[in-house]
């Protein structure tokens, strides 16, 4: 008798399992577009930045789905993308919230991060709590990295990461050997200049100074007062915010602040409007290179189609890079299953820009993508990269502001 | 310490006190007179300086030429403001009246800072007008021109101030209903006309503050309720409803973040506070609160 009721509870389990597989295969099968949901700062502080980030997931979108959408072979066709965007307003808080509507409204099928990584890591928790695959796009700071997760990876090797190029091009042109650095007090930008004042120290050069203020700072006159007081053969700024990095330069070419070369980790189209000539020779980076690959074009047509040049938001090569995880995991899952578009996304291995780089994801979820050092020349970035090759010839900023 | 770096930090400490007094007066003088806290005074500055922005951009002007345009415009906004939102809790209680004000001005603060993000999508968050004026360099010492005229003035609103409030009759109006408001009453003075005319002066100091800080630095819709938290500080520590305290309190406000920010930036922005409860514990009246 005790056999025989364990027996049925059995059968009833898996029968009852079996049909859930059923019903979830059948609602696989019967779904017509691919759902990728995220957040874009469409208003706040972090608007000069990713602006057009809307445009451009809407263009890539229309690109795909123009060539037939992606192939899904355990469905046995191809379906169309659709992006299901919100403004997240540059706040954890909305992003969040939209992150838990976008899992049980919009039932997505996989997420698209938002900007940053303080946005990105409310925007985690989403994921933590429905288990749907998260493609970090513009997020590495350590803090999302400490506890396992096995639904996120990123694109970008870890922000320590952001300017070893940076440190590779002065070792390597010469000329200077004094850094001052300076970021704003916020996930990411923090790490960022940590990991430059570790590259440059490894690569023999002498950081004389390195120190975060608050985000709300206005005035920096102090601080450019004491950068001064060190003599800096070069100034780096990191902020992800423009007012920021807008607020330093100004008041660094007011209070006579000459270095020989000065970087603005993040100089966007906003800090490059209004600081005028006085950009003229700033160094930054962008996540691209000059070349011709395939995906160069492909990059440069969607941000063209979307409405800008590449440099004008040079974080738009992070999503280009974003897109084609995407495209690459969702094609290798074959299907909709959220934990075959998971293990997609863990085992990607993506040559881009004529393989001279390649993605992949290490044992925490950190990608292989990081700047190349870039130039305002004529009032735009220019790539400096590959060096070897001479695309764009670096001239000192010699203290002209 | 080298007696330049001193020197520098002393006159960065006292111009950047000068840029907080200018925005600060009109806060106070809209407490002093009308007893409201103006949580919204921040967002004039800030769309004053939202507009000076707007303006350049289209025609390319002086941008101290539109400065001077736009900031008589917020008198009337002011004026208004007062008319519409504040007047109407005049009849309550006092100490109903000051709570309704003080929520009644964050929630137009919040209102006026999510329709600036709002207004700002077609153009840019960030509003900073590329223009700059050569900086004066005596031997090693630098004093940033634009600062140095933000100086000279709060000087003149110094003194302006204290000849208006002594020589004229709407001065001695205002200074009537500072000290006493039934009394005021009481003696003829139209104390709610007084009460707009203040905040009409007050949004304008305000708005010239933002026209400054749009040249000078930078200009976006989250900026004003920080200002204002600071203004506050800046009034309280001075003594509210005084003018010279005002002054003060801004530049003792200016040599703390300066001699802070210089050693530990990290603690600039907190020195406000900081040196507020100090002042506070000393003297609860504030340096020339009566």
């Amino acid at each position: 008798m005790e056999a025989n009721r364990g027996q049925f509870i059995l059968m009833t389990a898996l029968s009852f399992s079996l049909g859930m597989l059923l019903v979830g295969s059948a609602v696989e099968a019967q779904q017509k577009e691919i759902l990728i949901g995220g957040t874009t700062s469409q208003s706040g502080r972090f608007l000069g930045i990713v602006k057009p980030f809307r445009k451009l997931a809407e263009v890539w979108a229309q690109r795909v789905n123009k060539r037939g959408g992606l192939y899904l072979s355990r469905l046995g066709k191809s379906l169309p993308i659709r992006f299901v965007l919100y403004d997240d307003q540059s706040s954890p808080r909305i992003a969040l919230k939209f992150y838990e509507r976008m899992a049980t409204v919009d039932k997505v099928n996989a997420f698209i991060g938002p900007f940053s990584s303080f946005i990105t890591n409310a925007a985690l928790q989403a994921t933590v709590t429905h288990k749907i695959p998260f493609f970090m796009s513009e997020a590495n700071d350590s803090i999302m990295f400490q506890k396992p997760n096995k639904w996120r990876t990123t694109g970008l090797a870890p922000a320590q990461w952001e300017y070893k190029r940076v440190a590779e091009f002065y070792q390597r042109t010469g000329g200077v050997k004094t850094f001052a650095l300076l970021a704003w007090d916020n996930l990411h930008d923090k790490q960022a200049m940590e990991g430059l004042g570790d590259w440059l120290r490894k690569f023999g050069f002498e950081v004389v100074y390195q120190n975060v203020a608050p985000k709300d700072t206005r005035d920096f006159s102090s601080i450019i007062l004491k950068i001064k007081q060190k003599k800096p053969d070069v100034v780096f700024v990191e902020a992800i915010s423009p007012p920021w990095t807008i607020g330093f330069l100004k008041q660094a070419r007011e209070l006579g602040l000459n270095p020989k070369d000065v970087i603005a980790g993040h100089a966007s189209l906003a800090v490059i409007k209004a600081m005028g000539k006085s950009m003229e020779n700033v160094m930054s980076g962008m996540y691209s290179f000059a070349g011709e690959t395939p995906d160069h074009k492909e990059y440069l047509a969607i941000c063209r189609a979307a409405g800008f040049e590449p440099w004008q938001f040079s974080e738009s090569g992070i999503r280009y890079n974003t897109y084609r995880r995407i495209e690459d995991a969702l094609q290798r899952a074959g299907s909709l299953d959220k934990e075959a578009i998971r293990q997609a996304m863990w085992e990607t291995n993506l040559p881009l820009f004529g393989g001279k780089m390649v993605v992949k994801h290490d044992a925490r979820g950190y990608g292989t993508l990081y700047p190349w050092p870039t130039q305002i020349q004529g009032g735009k970035h220019v790539s400096l990269w590959p060096l070897d090759k001479g695309v764009n010839v670096h001239r000192f900023k010699n203290g002209k502001w | 310490m080298e007696p330049t770096v001193l020197a520098q930090l002393i006159i960065n400490g006292i111009l950047l006190g000068g840029v907080y007094a200018l925005a600060a007066f009109g806060l106070s003088l809209i407490f002093g007179v009308s007893g409201v806290l103006n949580l919204a005074h921040g967002e004039f500055l800030m769309v004053s300086g939202f507009i000076v922005y707007l303006l350049f951009d289209t025609w390319g002007w002086n941008p101290f030429l539109l400065v001077a345009l736009v900031t008589p415009l917020f008198f009337l906004i002011g004026y208004f403001f007062e008319k519409g939102l504040i007047k109407p809790l005049g009849f309550r209680k006092e100490h109903v009246r000051l709570a309704s004000a003080m929520l009644v001005t964050l929630g137009a603060a919040l209102i006026i800072e999510d329709v600036a993000a709002f207004a700002s999508k077609d153009v840019q968050f960030e509003k900073s007008i590329d223009f700059f004026l050569p900086t004066w360099v005596v031997g090693q010492l630098y004093f940033p021109t634009l600062k140095l005229l933000v100086f000279g003035l709060v000087l003149v609103l110094i003194v302006g101030l204290f000849l208006f409030l002594k020589y004229t009759y709407l001065g001695l109006a205002i200074r009537a209903v500072t000290q006493d408001r039934r009394g005021a009453l009481l003696n003829g003075v139209d104390i709610l006309r007084v009460n707009a005319i203040a905040f009409g002066i007050g949004s304008l100091l305000a708005a010239a503050a933002g026209g400054f800080e749009v040249i000078h630095s930078v200009v976006a819709p989250n900026i004003g309720l920080p200002l204002t938290m600071k203004y506050l500080c800046i009034i309280v520590m001075g003594g509210l409803g005084s003018f010279l305290g005002v002054a003060l309190g801004g530049v003792i406000i200016g040599l703390g973040e300066s001699f802070v920010g210089f050693y530990y930036p990290a603690w600039g922005q907190t020195v406000a506070y900081l040196l507020l409860v100090v002042i506070l514990l000393v003297r609860p009246k504030g340096l020339f609160g009566e």
